[in-house]
């Protein structure tokens, strides 16, 4: 059209979307949180006129095939050049896809082997070793009577990997593992798993499921079966369905991510809505953001292999809501939140910054 | 270490599981297809139970009796707009198995997309419930022991005692007799899913009760039930139940003797040494595996 100005290229950012339980609930979290800041980066003009894209990947049940697909499209024909996904299962396998298009890939959710990997694969949580960590820490704090603890996980890497981590972490603090059993996803029924616990008489269990879904039944499963010691979970707790059961009032806590009281209105409101994950979403867009500014400033190209460098190079980065220490190994340490539940709300019980849990 | 404790909770699984190898018994011996699409009858009977009590804000009671309803109204449904089509053009075993299976996994996938598949909560608190020989029962494992045997005794009752039961019986024993005789088949399968849509979602609510909703709920029964009938045979209705006993107490003794990973290894083991030792089932009658072919 004669006099028209053509639009500058978008810089498109891939987020993952499941449809497993758990997973599904804080997909939407991430996602919803992510618009915010975006939008935010793209009122302000963007990188130079270059607005970003949200480009929603769908990797099914935590499906690492239906993954393949997605990041194939994403890659081939949306041209992303950074995405945020998690599941170990999802990210190890489809390390190398993300390698090869030079894809700078955030990983939720998974510890050791991602990074290890996938060359352009960085941690934006490792629940798997710095989850393990803050709860050995905050158990031993606050309860020093705990010295002996059982494992209740889901049977795959990602329970795997919590299983082996806790064990490492409560050991430093003097906290054995006394027995640990697995369950498949989305169980029906742990009372056969949480017999066999109790039977090793622990003082806390630590529940590692995928999703939110499965912890009150593992909660209730062991307060019908007569324990009465504590429970702990990872930020899988961090959803409205773990909020509103009336067991997880009392001897429960989780790990989360705080939203600290300067965070937008905007973002407390949608954490509130759809969960804790609003907040990582939200500092996954403003991260890419940052790092389109500086890149386009420096007159370097705005790609995933520039913005891994870039993160990785600057190591600590204040986000309007953390601080994160990026490690050249892909590891990252970010603050953490260890959280209660009270009258259908989550409530902060202790925060711990990056600098308590470095190591 | 203690023994009676996954005893106690093998049966209660046991009983749960076979109600649904009675309702896949039923429809096998009727119709003449392993329905997976009961997956979807149990989904449909969780989420309506869920739908009343979380949503509408019904007492639990009135939320059981929306769910027990939905059962049989989506089981006839699925039959009236799906199965009537393929078993009038007489589709081969295959075909039947296929398209129960597309019906469950397209519901269960359905809810996972226009639901959510986050999980849902009938019950925040402990079960009301009771110690016994050494583990402690709650109400719901209860009710789902006693449904079971009720729905043995209502099923007997139902084909031994109503002309609609006669009906039925006739079709299981020689649909193209019973054709022949004035017996109307159309019904009498409507009948049969009917029944087996109730049965299901009597496994359903109380299991919806205690492990809470989410569209991955049903999978789980529906292969054990399935492992069920292939163990037990399907001579009578009893041995279904005696097939699904035998699975939840493996099920938990698997617990018991090594740990959890063993379950699934020694329940379908199970299943293999059956198929293997006496295809006709562990406790006589007619074989899923060969009685069709």
């Amino acid at each position: 059209m004669p006099g028209a100005v053509a639009a500058e290229p978008t810089i498109p950012i891939g987020i993952c979307q499941s449809t497993a339980q758990g997973p599904a609930k804080f997909a939407t979290a991430l996602l919803k949180g992510a618009q915010l800041s975006v939008d935010t980066f793209n009122a302000a003009g963007g990188a130079k006129g270059r607005k970003i894209e949200i480009i929603p990947l769908d990797i099914g049940n935590n499906d690492p095939s239906q993954a393949r697909l997605s990041f194939t499209k994403g890659i081939e024909v949306d041209k992303i050049v950074a995405l945020i996904c998690w599941g170990t299962n999802v990210m190890a396998q489809n390390g190398p896809i993300v390698d090869g298009a030079g894809v700078a890939a955030f990983a939720m959710s998974q510890g050791l082997n991602v990074p290890k990997k996938s060359k352009f694969t960085q941690q934006l949580e490792a629940i798997t070793t710095m989850q393990c960590r803050v709860t050995a820490k905050y158990t031993k704090e606050n309860f020093p009577n705990v010295k002996r603890l059982a494992v209740l996980y889901v049977n795959y890497e990602f329970g795997i990997e919590i299983r082996d981590q806790c064990q490492i972490e409560f050991g430093k603090v003097g906290i054995e593992m006394v027995a640990s059993e697995g369950h498949p996803n989305a169980p029906t029924d742990l009372r056969a798993q949480t017999t066999k616990l109790l039977e090793a008489k622990p003082d806390a269990i630590f529940l590692a499921p995928i999703g939110g879904g499965t912890i009150p039944l593992g909660i209730r499963a062991g307060r019908e079966l007569g324990y009465t010691g504590l429970y702990m979970t990872t930020s899988a707790g961090d959803t409205s369905d773990v909020y509103t059961f009336k067991l997880a009032e009392k001897d429960f806590f989780f790990v989360a991510h705080d939203i600290p009281a300067s965070a937008p209105a905007a973002l407390k409101d949608v954490a509130a809505a759809y969960g804790g994950y609003a907040a990582a979403g939200y500092e996954y867009g403003w991260l890419v953001g940052k790092l389109a500014n500086d890149l386009t400033a420096a007159g370097q190209p705005v790609n995933g292999q520039g913005i891994i460098d870039k993160i990785r190079g600057v190591n600590t980065v204040e986000t309007p809501l953390n601080t994160y220490v990026f490690k050249k190994d892909g590891d990252t340490v970010r603050p953490l939140g260890i959280f209660g539940v009270n009258g259908g709300a989550r409530k902060l019980l202790k925060a711990y910054s990056a600098k308590d849990l470095a190591e | 270490m203690q023994f009676v404790p996954y005893v106690v909770n093998g049966i209660a699984l046991g009983l749960s599981v076979a109600l649904i190898a009675l309702a896949l018994a039923l429809i096998w011996r009727t119709v003449g297809m392993i329905d997976f699409g009961l997956g979807a009858v149990y989904l449909a009977a969780a989420y309506a139970a869920y739908f009343a009590k979380g949503v509408l804000g019904l007492p639990y009671p009135a939320a059981a009796v929306v769910g027990l309803l939905a059962g049989p109204v989506a089981s006839v449904l699925i039959y009236l707009i799906i199965y009537r089509f393929f078993l009038q053009k007489g589709a081969s075993l295959f075909v039947l198995v296929l398209v129960a299976l597309s019906v469950f996994t397209a519901a269960q996938h359905g809810l996972g997309a226009t639901v959510t598949a986050q999980k849902f909560y009938l019950i925040d608190d402990i079960v009301p419930g009771f110690s016994f020989l050494g583990t402690r029962l709650n109400i719901v494992q209860i009710a789902k022991m006693l449904v079971s045997l009720i729905a043995l005794a209502g099923l007997a009752w139902f084909c031994l005692s109503t002309k609609a039961g006669q009906c039925v019986l006739a079709v299981a024993d020689n649909p193209s007799l019973a054709q022949a005789l004035g017996v109307d088949t159309n019904r009498a399968r409507m009948w049969t899913f009917g029944v087996a849509g109730l049965i299901v979602a009597a496994a359903a609510v109380p299991e919806a009760t205690e492990s809470g909703v989410d569209p991955y709920l049903a999978s789980n029964p529906i292969f054990l039930g399935l492992a069920a009938i292939i163990i037990g045979g399907l001579g009578r209705f009893r041995n279904p139940v005696l097939g699904g006993l035998l699975l939840g107490l493996a099920f938990h003794l698997a617990v018991w003797a090594f740990s959890s990973q063993w379950q699934e290894v020694v329940a379908y083991s199970l299943v293999l040494l059956a198929l293997i030792v006496r295809p006709q089932g562990l406790f006589g009658g007619m074989s899923v595996a060969r009685e069709r072919a």
